[in-house]
């Protein structure tokens, strides 16, 4: 019919399509006798357009099946459920893929079943093929899709907003924070009315079907749990991380158009009927909410920007640093921040019964107070056992639940609203202002061993008590893989240390805050107290103790206790050690850090050294991105000192 | 005169149901959500497609602990107290606060602040003793709202 040999696709389109003008009045007087067959001629000729266009690899297409490059390099979509794919091949094949779901959309319509249909399981790539190939909506076979419109109004999405929940060290999946979608009812989350608890979040989690810790480590890390997309009432959000766990929220506001997030909602729901493998460091929630995203506007390139190993504060940077991207950030303190504002606000001696009232379990109140002051008071010890004893109440155990209505019940005799709490919400908590999750350190050194050194030290994720504390939990250190090289006159490089996970945190005790701090650190390790010239083992250590602050410094004492091995070892291949650790560390400042620590190990088994050390560190994060310190340790077996520098991303 | 007694029993018939305990809305409380004792789902525990014969759409984390209406409407009210209990208890006792608001706008009331107070005055009604469950609560909530001429004006919904 038409010959393009050497005519680009976009004019053979062209031509085809000026071919299709002219033809189409004399083609309507026969519409009648080939209507029962114009639907598949349409279809095909759609597939062919579409074909002509390359729209199987534009990037709207390939958002929207999610196709990623796999670590081997070739490109394939992340959707695992068979359901996902229209073709056989559509796994790894777009334009297959697309010709096939063009198909799809023209197939028979069940009277009953219509919300199986391609059109309403797939309502986003419904739209945008329409869009592209200028469908006419009487061209495709009509349907209702009840179940999509119910879901699409009930959700009543208006704008979005992309919410964090903090760090949360007490459980490993929520050690790194937690982000999810909301989709909002009004176009702008905060119009003066608070209505979010209404609205709907979008959550990527895995479906956990072990309740053993390494089982679960194990599939959670190697993709082997499956990963879903759920929708939940965020007041469930609100009240798991704020009062449950004693989280701070954060909410982000999305600048998306109301056609972008229309796509958004459509895409949730095509996303719904599917599962993705779930892999802890990289398919997470967190990238899941940057890679629906993209979908809604593929111009942002979230996934581009973001590194493979995703670390949830990570991709708030790359949400927060795309232009125009965020309209607002808000605050969701938690309920212990509550608490601490509503401490705050009193005197000494109203903070006095407030500790009165929490340990007598008995909200009378001196007459001499005013009902305005006894409601602060009140209001301050409820908090308090809220977050306290969160599960008591939630589960109505115990007698938490009754001193609370007690408490409650005097509160509502006084009669006066309490003001709404405002909390400000610091620079420097800001999940977006934290520095790079991983980070690399070349330091330069004089060691009373072994001369000049230098070493490389590499860590994936994610800050240390050295580390600018902007963003980061403040008294506490998380580490995973890591390594140190060292070299010095004698070897170019060798092997210092590789640490798989370390964790150190500090509760600091004040009145109302009586928490153990601890400590725990797994990896594998030269050992050079040892009479063992160079030996390398494992170690596993654990500590507990306690940490009072003054004023800028935290000081902390910590008991340890740990295993050791190596082959090398002397006595025995097993060494357990026993120890503590103190340590004063000094915020001068939001980047200028200092750490001080004393720390004793002694081998249980005879002939097993026992080891002092003292440690200073000074760190100095002279730019966002970059970093000075000077380090001086001295033991029983040497003295070193260097100067490094440091760079997050 | 009859008219009316018919109107009144329908009415209060109409009113009845709104007050039955809607179903699902037990084993959506927190506790259950969090701790996965609601028989159904779990915030992290959605199985979907193995064990659903749907394989469309998106499932809900909390297997549908909403009702079908949209979420601001009256009868969101029993499943919202069920959830936001702990929550929603404090919050009446001082007045106002985030739950109230959400109440407010469930009911339809132009104004959260009367709310806020009135739900204040009425705490030893709405949260009787500790153990009180959740259904009586929120029965008691439109009870008042109800009863009172300035919210019943006020909120269109109830």
């Amino acid at each position: 019919m038409l010959r393009a040999p050497a005519v680009a696709p976009g004019a053979a389109f062209e031509i085809s399509m000026r071919f299709f003008k002219n033809i189409f009045p004399v083609l309507f007087l026969f519409a009648p006798l080939i209507c029962s067959a114009s639907e598949s001629h349409y279809a095909k000729s759609l597939v062919e357009q579409a074909r002509l266009k390359n729209l199987g690899s534009t990037r709207q297409w390939h958002k929207l099946l999610h196709y990623e490059r796999t670590l081997l390099g070739y490109r394939e979509s992340q959707a695992d459920g068979a359901s996902f794919f229209f073709a056989e091949r559509g796994k790894s094949d777009p334009d297959a893929e697309l010709a096939s779901t063009i198909r799809a959309l023209f197939s028979p319509v069940a009277a009953e079943k219509d919300d199986e249909h391609p059109q309403c399981r797939f309502p986003a790539r419904t739209r945008w093929l329409r869009e592209v190939l200028s469908i006419g909506s009487s061209k495709l076979p009509q349907v209702r899709c009840e179940k999509f419109r119910a879901f699409a109004d009930k959700l009543e999405a208006h704008s979005a907003t992309v919410v964090f929940s903090s760090y949360y060290l007490n459980n490993p999946s929520s050690a790194f924070g937690h982000s999810f979608l909301r989709l909002n009812k009004t176009a702008s989350a905060h119009s003066g009315k608070r209505h979010e608890l209404l609205d709907f979040g979008i959550n990527y989690a895995a479906v956990v079907d072990t309740g053993n810790a390494v089982v679960y480590a194990v599939k959670g890390i190697s993709g082997m749990f499956k990963g879903s997309f759920t929708s939940v009432p965020y007041y469930y959000k609100v009240r798991e991380y704020n009062d449950y766990e004693a989280r701070d929220l954060w909410e982000y506001d999305l600048e998306l158009t109301p056609e972008q997030v229309q796509l958004l909602v459509a895409h949730i729901w095509e996303l719904g009927g599917t599962e993705f493998d779930y892999y802890y460091f990289t398919e997470n929630c967190s990238y899941h909410v940057l890679s629906v995203l993209d979908v809604a506007n593929p111009e942002l390139y979230l996934l581009e920007r973001q590194a493979r190993i995703v670390i949830p504060s990570d991709t708030m940077k790359v949400i927060a640093e795309t232009p125009g991207l965020v309209r607002a950030v808000h605050f969701r303190p938690s309920m212990r921040r509550q608490f601490e504002f509503r401490l705050s606000k009193l005197n000494e001696e109203e903070r006095g019964w407030v500790e009165q009232v929490i340990r007598s379990k008995d909200p009378s109140l001196p007459e001499t107070l005013s009902p305005a002051r006894q409601a602060l008071i009140l209001d301050a010890a409820a908090d308090y056992i809220d977050f306290t004893h969160n599960k008591e109440l939630v589960m109505k155990e115990g007698d938490a639940p009754l001193w609370m209505h007690r408490i409650l019940v005097a509160r509502s005799k006084l009669g006066t609203p309490s003001a709404s709490l405002d909390i400000p919400a610091l620079e420097r908590d800001f999940p977006d202002r934290s520095h790079g999750s991983a980070r690399i350190a070349l330091r330069s050194g004089l060691d009373s061993e072994r001369g000049w050194t230098r070493s490389l030290n590499y860590r994936f994720a994610l800050h240390d008590l050295l580390d600018p504390i902007r963003g980061y939990p403040e008294n506490a250190e998380i580490e995973m893989f890591g390594f140190r090289l060292s070299g010095d006159s004698k070897s170019v490089l060798r092997f210092d240390e590789l640490t798989f996970s370390r964790v150190v945190s500090l509760s600091p005790i004040r009145s109302f805050q009586r928490k153990p701090s601890w400590s725990m650190n797994i990896g594998v390790k030269r050992f050079d107290d040892f009479s063992c010239d160079s030996c390398i083992g494992p170690l596993l250590e654990l500590g507990g103790g306690g940490a009072i602050q003054m004023d800028f410094v935290t000081a902390f004492l910590l008991g340890e206790a740990g295993l050791v091995a190596s082959s090398g070892f002397a006595q025995s291949k097993f060494q357990p050690l026993v120890g503590g650790r103190i340590g004063f560390r000094s915020v001068f400042s939001d980047s200028v850090i200092g750490l001080l620590q004393g720390s004793y190990r002694h081998g249980v088994l005879a002939g097993a050294p026992e080891v002092l050390r003292a440690e200073f560190g000074l760190r100095w994060a002279f730019s966002s991105a970059m970093a000075l310190d000077l380090s001086m340790t001295s033991s029983s077996s040497a003295r070193e000192a260097s100067i490094g520098i440091l760079y997050y991303h | 005169m009859k008219k009316l007694v018919i109107i009144s029993l329908i009415s209060m018939l109409g009113a009845a149901s709104a007050f039955a305990k809607p179903y699902g809305s037990a084993g959506c409380g927190l506790g259950s959500v969090l701790m996965g004792n609601n028989g159904n789902q779990v915030l992290a525990a959605t199985t979907n497609g193995s064990t659903y014969t749907q394989f469309f759409g998106i499932s809900s984390g909390t297997s549908n602990c909403t009702d079908a209406s949209k979420m601001a409407s009256v009868r969101q009210v029993p499943y919202f107290v069920e959830a936001n209990r702990v929550a929603l208890a404090g919050d009446i006792a001082r007045g106002g606060g985030d739950t109230i608001n959400s109440l407010s706008a469930m009911m339809g009331c132009k104004d959260s602040a009367t709310l806020g107070a009135q739900l204040q005055g009425s705490y030893g009604t709405i949260f009787p003793n500790e153990k009180v469950g959740s259904d009586s609560v929120s029965d008691s909530i439109l009870n008042v709202v109800k009863k009172t001429p300035a919210l019943s004006a006020n909120c269109g919904n109830v």
